[in-house]
């Protein structure tokens, strides 16, 4: 606790004047102008007050004394214990510069357009918990400084022959990149964090721990080796671009190296080192039985991140909602016959077995944290995980443009190409599709996503059969086509529920002194 | 002289013969489309033919069949057509015989294949116009139960009283359209709901560029040379394909106008 000196009181971080400010004698102070002398141990080192939550093991730190009533990482509403520690003394600091009040205003806009998010979620006591954390950071610095040499060709045809003209390609480059960040902390999920930044490196600040009073702070406990090669891709790929639209270069038909390892090469890449860093985060959890979703705003931007659970009774109600206008709209164009529609109905359900392996294999890799970065090293024996953002990105957006493109395409498929070849081409996707669908996830017990794979490819086997038996009483038809929109109603919902996994995380366990591992 | 008269009275016989059988043979052929026509509508020329090949229908079903078929020709032809075998499909055979009896004139005929089981609507000019594929497919659906039920009589007195319903510029029930949006919509919906669910309730990563503007950086590139090695060639002689293109696939032709059908 820092001590106001003219009245004694506790003087806390003010984010609106970024001053240390008395709340009783309303004095402000510069944060750097405080010291108290455990602040400095041993150089290194800062004493502060190390929080533990009794049931995930979770640990934060905080200058203030105050016994903190719940864990934000597990929502635990256990008193957490408190000890004295000495933490390792960051380097640099980002103040908080949102507010609690402009923060809660964030998370609500976001809220508001949140449709499908359970009312929990949009609960103004609920919204009050968000509670101030400064994550730990690695921040990089990336030079390539020296002679760089490419290879450059350029081709030209004359008569049956191309001539192809090579080149060296020299010049002196002067490129650095600093602030490029990651989480140094595995408590923190990279899919969040990473959502989160970028943070504004140009407004850090030398650490003093004087910042933290009034929040808390997590501890690092990641390397910063695990985020190396990510700083250094990054500054490959942009100097490379950048050396590419050299005039010289470009006319002489630069050539990248043969892998990326080798052009970081070429490019004199070199990571001098990992500034360790407290960017500021307000961070909430949301618990609902065994599962917890986190929200967080950067306290920097104001950007809202958050895991946003699904609430099933509001999608099927929206769901059956938005059939109304679509009924209406279909009945300006379409008139098909029970048999097309059937066909139609097949195709759709292709779909949505498609949709749901696309969505398990995203649902998966959460469940397993197979991508995060920081939580693989602390369980080395797992196998290297890939880079989690840009492989979420393409499934969400395959998602997407699947879905709507192929919403359209089964009536034009039946039109061109005859509903007896859509009829062997779904059952082929079909196929495909159950058996790597239930192969795969009919082994992960709590996914339980195997049968949805089943019940869809059964339903189409049975429109299949209507197709060849072809009844003449519409009614077969309508029951074929109701069967296929129940598999679709199963394959949803079980979708939503596994969806909500991906939204909500399993409890953390975060193996730390003082976790509980049979909570 | 009288080889010459002999001559000249085989000649005018042989023309006589030959008049006569032409006549004979046209009034043979007239016989036969004719006898179809039941009614000719004296406004507008346009026919009411009854050809019931498969004996569907008794005399009186099909008198009366014929004076409600009579309304449509204020807007064009109008047949019944029955029959009990056919060695093509039943869409190919109304196709067939509506060129033949009606050509390119507007017209509509409906048909019974007892040998397919269906019954097939077949329309076209102006009565295709307002009688679109969607509606032949919708009179099928709302009358091939009486066709199952073995009242063929009710069948097409049905088909082409919705017929002129829809001619006269009035609605006419439909059900299987009704159905199958509903059906189609709901299934649409949960689809694209999911998508949009996905879609609001995702968090974006940021970019390389964002990265960028909130990172320190600097980046500078001098001295840049390009040294001469060698020239390399290969042997690539251009493709003799000229690039034309392949040419577009024939024109549907075939079928014109709308129609639609249903089995029973």
């Amino acid at each position: 606790m820092y001590e106001c000196p003219n009245c004694g009181g506790n003087l806390k971080f003010h984010i609106p004047s970024q001053q240390m400010f008395c709340a009783f004698c309303e004095s402000k102070f510069d944060p750097y102008s405080m010291k108290k002398e455990t602040d400095t141990v041993d150089g290194d080192c800062f004493e502060t007050n190390v929080f533990s939550c009794p049931q995930c093991g979770g640990e934060m730190i905080s200058g203030d004394n105050d016994a903190t009533s719940f864990c934000s990482y597990c929502g635990s509403a256990n008193i957490l214990s408190s000890r004295i520690g000495r933490e390792k003394r960051p380097k640099y600091i980002i103040p908080f510069q949102v507010s609690k009040e402009t923060c809660k205003n964030a998370y609500r806009r976001k809220m508001m357009k949140a449709f499908f998010a359970p009312k929990e979620l949009k609960n103004p006591d609920f919204i009050d918990g968000f509670r101030g954390i400064y994550m730990p950071y690695w921040s990089y610095r990336i030079s390539q400084k020296g002679t760089i040499g490419f290879k450059g060709k350029t081709e030209k045809r004359k008569g049956d022959y191309i001539y192809t003209d090579h080149y060296d390609l020299t010049g002196e480059l002067d490129a650095g990149y600093e602030g490029y960040s990651y989480d140094a902390s595995s408590t923190f999920y990279d899919n969040i964090s990473e959502a989160l930044g970028p943070y504004d490196i140009k407004e850090r600040k030398d650490f003093t721990p004087a910042f933290l009073s009034g929040f808390y702070a997590e501890t690092a406990d990641v390397k910063s080796d695990v985020y190396r090669e990510d700083a250094e891709e990054l500054a490959v790929n942009v100097t490379f671009e950048k050396v590419k639209s050299n005039p010289v270069f470009r006319k002489h038909g630069i050539q990248e190296g043969s892998s990326r390892k080798k052009t970081a090469e070429q490019l004199r890449t070199d990571c001098e080192g990992a500034d360790s860093a407290m960017f500021p985060v307000w961070f909430m959890s949301y618990r609902n039985g065994d599962r917890i979703a986190y929200a967080t705003v950067n306290g920097q931007t104001g950007k809202v991140v958050t895991d946003m659970p699904v609430d099933k009774k509001r999608f099927f109600i929206s769901s059956f909602l938005l059939a109304v206008p679509l009924f209406f709209l279909l009945n300006l164009f379409l008139t098909l016959r029970p048999m097309v529609l059937l066909a139609c109905s097949a195709v759709l359900a292709v779909i949505s077995a498609y949709i749901y392996h696309n969505e398990l294999t995203g649902i998966c890799k959460l469940e397993t944290n197979e991508e995060d970065r920081g939580l693989q090293m602390k369980n080395p024996g797992r196998k290297k995980p890939k880079r989690a953002n840009k492989q979420s990105t393409n499934t969400l957006g395959n998602t997407i443009l699947i879905s709507i493109l192929l919403c359209t395409i089964p009536m034009a498929a039946v039109a061109a190409i005859g509903d007896i070849v859509v009829w062997i081409v779904v059952a082929i996707a079909m196929c495909i599709l159950c058996v790597s669908g239930f192969k795969k996830y009919k082994k992960l017990e709590s996914l339980n996503g195997g049968y949805g794979f089943l019940f869809s490819a059964g339903a189409v086997a049975v429109g299949g059969f209507l197709r060849l038996w072809k009844p003449v009483s519409d009614l077969w038809y309508y029951g074929g086509v109701v069967l296929i929109l129940l598999t679709v109603v199963f394959i949803l919902f079980d979708l939503i529920r596994n969806y909500n996994r991906l939204a909500m995380r399993k409890l953390p366990q975060f193996d730390k002194k003082g976790g509980d591992d049979n909570a | 002289m009288r080889k010459k008269r002999l001559k000249s009275v085989s000649g005018i016989t042989a023309a006589a013969v030959l008049l006569f059988s032409v006549l004979l043979l046209s009034l043979f052929i007239g016989q036969q489309v004719w006898a179809k026509t039941v009614y000719t509508n004296p406004e507008t020329g346009y026919r009411v033919v009854m050809e019931d090949t498969a004996g569907l229908l008794t005399a009186e079903e099909e008198s009366m069949l014929a004076e409600k078929m009579q309304a449509i020709t204020a807007w064009g032809n109008v047949a019944f057509k029955s029959i009990s075998e056919n060695s093509t499909t039943t869409e190919r055979y109304i196709e067939d015989y509506y060129r033949e009896l009606f050509g390119w004139d507007s017209g509509t005929v409906f048909l019974i294949d007892m040998d397919n089981r269906n019954i097939w609507l077949k329309n076209d000019g102006q009565i295709s116009r307002i009688v679109t594929n969607s509606y032949s497919d919708t009179i099928t659906d709302n009358t091939y139960r009486y066709a199952s039920r073995g009242d063929y009589y009710g069948c097409a007195q049905e088909a082409f009283a919705e017929i002129e319903t829809l001619l006269s510029g009035n609605r006419i029930a439909q059900p299987m359209k009704y159905i199958s949006n509903a059906l189609l919509a709901v299934i649409l919906a949960l689809l694209i709901n999911f998508c949009i669910m996905r879609l609001v309730s995702r968090n974006r990563i940021p970019g390389q560029k964002e990265r960028l503007r909130r990172m320190k950086y600097h980046y500078s590139l001098t001295d840049t040379q390009a040294k001469y090695i060698r020239t390399t060639k290969r042997y690539d002689p251009p493709s003799s394909d000229s690039g034309g293109s392949s040419g577009g696939g024939g024109g549907g032709g075939g079928s014109s106008g709308s129609g639609g059908g249903h089995s029973f």
